[in-house]
């Protein structure tokens, strides 16, 4: 009895706990979060704060304008010394130093490895700096990876497939047909599998037809490649889509 | 335990849950073009067949560009025009022309009097077979051949039965206004094999075909009293079923062809009656004040739908005809008239005048989703195809100058593919067949 009293105690309690801390543990705040939709909502206050500010510049200008303030000579910005010295200047004479070699028949070979020696050091730096501003880039892009796609960017894949589907209109009950199918993608957005969620062998001849004719959609040469934001590419290696022909009469 | 075994359910339950967590995309348009077909002509090594073969690949192209779903591609985009019968084709030559299905096929001479057609149908973008048929016929029954591998290519593709292997009977009209001969002609839908029926000594009005069978019923006016005559087509017979005074319709056939629906004037009232064809009994069927005509059997046989000016305009209902319960089912402005059911069962098209013009319209069974298909100064007697995706009826445009003689028009359902029939002469009246047998 007491046995019996106490493992309820400790049973019920493990519940209770389960309760309190136990949502981050099994993902419950995980899939809260799913169910927020206020991304777009950010995106859209951040395009919102790019177009006022462009306004507010505009403004500005226009009030410069209205003082009528002669506009001020900009001096033409000088070259960055370090473009001078290790992009052109170095290119061009490595280039005319190989030409110079090519025609002395490569007799010089210490040199010859010296200045490969330097244009290798040129093309690092050179690298160097792409990496930089590339990093530049990014870090001016909001870095999306794992997050959801946003609405405008469900739409763009799905406009590309409405040229794609031909659709059999006129068919009987066609309002009530609709077909899914999932297509699996590879990272550069090419189609490389896809299957019907449902398979239509009992189904209506009418839904046959409507499955086959999504089928050939999805296969359809102009729908091989779709345009998919490529650093989602969890979010869309795998889509379904479905086909409802109930707005189509 | 119990718990223990909850509580995993529970765990994988949310993991499950959230790995499903993948987009899912509605597509609601799409194009609405017609699909890019490419047919090859039907190889022979001899020029007879070979000429046969190309003759039966052109009438399945006319049959299904006349469709409005299909295009044909044309041979000049075509990489190659040979591809072996026994082999698959080589898709990405396909591809690159757009086509999305394939047919191809043989035509083998038997004997001097029969051939043999083999055909295959590919889908090229799924790169898989769709059909692969052989049919046997004699060689002047080539056309024929032709229809029957445009339906099952048709049927195949869209999932609804063809209608190419079909006959339309209509009535042919020439001569004054004043002095009009009207005849019974027939032809095959695209036209062809044209032939009268009646010499043009009587009038012959409104022709009904039997869905069941080749008989063809029409109303002719016989020293000014309607009478109603059933042809066989397949033996030239006819025999007259009686004389109905006040006739204005011919009667029309239940779908196994054993019973006919008609409007009679009996007592001065227009009324709705049955008439078993083998007993020759006549059940009366609507007992009103008004006046109730036009009948036409749904597909099953159980209910019918007519028009009737009880409510005070001409408006269409649905009969019941085992509980005899009456349903309203138009409520639009405009008077309806001619409610046709649909074989397949689900619409009902009808004609409308409103506004000083007439409209083809279909509706479903119940009454809603109506919608124009054409109008026109004048169109009437719409007639469904078997496959109750494609109607034909006729009309007449009013012009600056005059009204045009009336021509048979063939609409699909979506309003958007109207063609023209070529007659030797006006036309009116049209009535589809069934599939041949």
């Amino acid at each position: 009895m007491i046995g019996s009293l106490f493992l309820s105690i400790i049973f019920h309690s493990f519940i209770i706990l389960v309760f309190l801390f136990g949502s981050d543990f099994l993902g419950l705040k995980k899939k809260i979060k799913l169910t927020d939709i206020p991304i777009e909502v950010v995106e859209i206050a951040k395009k919102s704060e790019a177009v006022s500010k462009k306004i507010e510049k505009k403004k500005e200008s226009i009030k410069k304008k209205n003082e009528y303030t002669p506009p001020k000579i900009i001096e033409k910005p000088k070259p960055p010394e370090f473009a001078k010295i290790e992009k052109k200047k170095p290119l061009e004479k490595q280039q005319k130093k190989i030409k110079k070699e090519d025609l002395k028949n490569e007799k010089k070979v210490d040199r010859l490895s010296s200045i490969l020696n330097t244009i290798e050091k040129i093309k690092k730096n050179q690298d160097k700096e792409d990496i930089v501003k590339d990093k530049t880039v990014e870090s001016k892009i909001p870095d999306f990876t794992g997050e959801k796609l946003t609405i405008s960017e469900i739409d763009i894949i799905r406009r590309q497939f409405i040229p794609c589907w031909t659709v059999p209109a006129g068919i009987k009950d066609v309002s009530k047909i609709s077909v899914s199918v999932k297509l699996k993608l590879d990272p550069d957005g090419n189609v490389i599998g896809s299957k019907l969620s449902r398979d239509y062998g009992s189904k209506s001849r009418s839904y046959k037809s409507v499955a086959e004719s999504v089928l050939r959609a999805v296969k359809h040469p102009a729908c091989k490649k779709i345009q998919v934001p490529k650093k989602k590419y969890e979010m869309w290696k795998n889509i379904t889509l479905n086909f409802d022909l109930s707005d189509i009469d | 335990m119990d718990l223990k075994k909850i509580l995993i359910i529970f765990i994988f339950y949310i993991f499950s849950s959230d790995c499903k967590s993948e987009v899912r995309i509605d597509i609601t348009e799409g194009n609405v073009n017609p699909i890019p077909i490419a047919i090859l002509d039907f190889q022979n090594n001899s020029l007879e067949m070979n000429s046969l073969g190309k003759k039966i690949s052109g009438v399945i192209r006319n049959n299904l560009e006349r469709t409005g779903l299909f295009t044909n591609l044309r041979k000049e985009t075509f990489i190659t025009e040979k591809v072996n019968f026994n082999r698959k084709p080589d898709f990405s030559d396909w591809r690159v022309t757009t086509a999305q299905v394939l047919i191809h096929g043989r035509i083998i001479e038997l004997d001097n009097k029969k051939i043999s057609l083999e055909f295959r149908l590919w889908d090229v973008f799924q790169e898989k077979q769709m059909v692969a048929q052989q049919l046997q016929t004699n060689k002047n029954n080539w056309r024929r051949i032709a229809h029957v591998i445009s339906d099952i290519i048709y049927s195949r593709i869209t999932g609804e039965s063809g209608y190419f292997d079909t006959r339309i009977v209509y009535i042919s009209e020439s001569g004054l206004k004043t002095k009009r001969k009207k005849r019974l002609a027939i032809m095959d839908q695209d036209g062809a094999n044209h032939k009268f029926l009646t010499d043009g000594s009587y009038l012959a009005l409104t022709p009904r075909f039997s869905p069941a069978s080749q008989l063809v019923a029409y109303l002719s006016y016989f020293g000014r009293v309607p009478r109603i005559f059933l042809l066989d087509l397949e033996t030239g017979k006819q025999k007259v079923l009686g004389d109905f005074p006040g006739m204005t319709f011919s009667p029309r056939f239940s779908p196994n062809g054993e019973r006919l629906v008609m409007s009679l004037a009996r007592e001065g009232n227009t009324d709705l009656y049955e008439m078993n064809l083998k007993s020759m009994n006549l059940s009366r069927l609507t007992k009103f004040k008004g006046i109730d005509t036009a009948p036409s059997y749904s597909p099953d046989g159980k209910d019918i739908v007519f028009e009737s000016d009880r409510s005070g305009r001409q408006q269409i209902y649905t009969m019941n005809l085992k509980s005899k319960k009456i349903k309203r089912i138009s409520f639009g402005k405009g008077k309806y008239a001619t409610p046709v059911w649909s074989p397949r069962g689900d619409l009902i098209a009808f004609t409308k005048f409103l506004n000083g013009e007439f409209y083809i319209g279909v509706m479903y069974k119940d009454g809603k989703g109506e919608r124009v298909v054409y109008k026109a100064y004048l169109v009437e007697g719409p007639t469904w195809a078997p496959n109750g995706r494609v109607l034909a009826f006729y009309s007449q445009n009013k012009t600056k100058k005059n009204i045009t003689n009336p021509k048979i028009k063939v609409i699909d359902l979506t309003g958007r593919n109207l063609r023209e029939l070529i007659t030797p002469s006006d036309a009116s009246d049209p009535a589809w067949s069934g599939l041949l047998p």
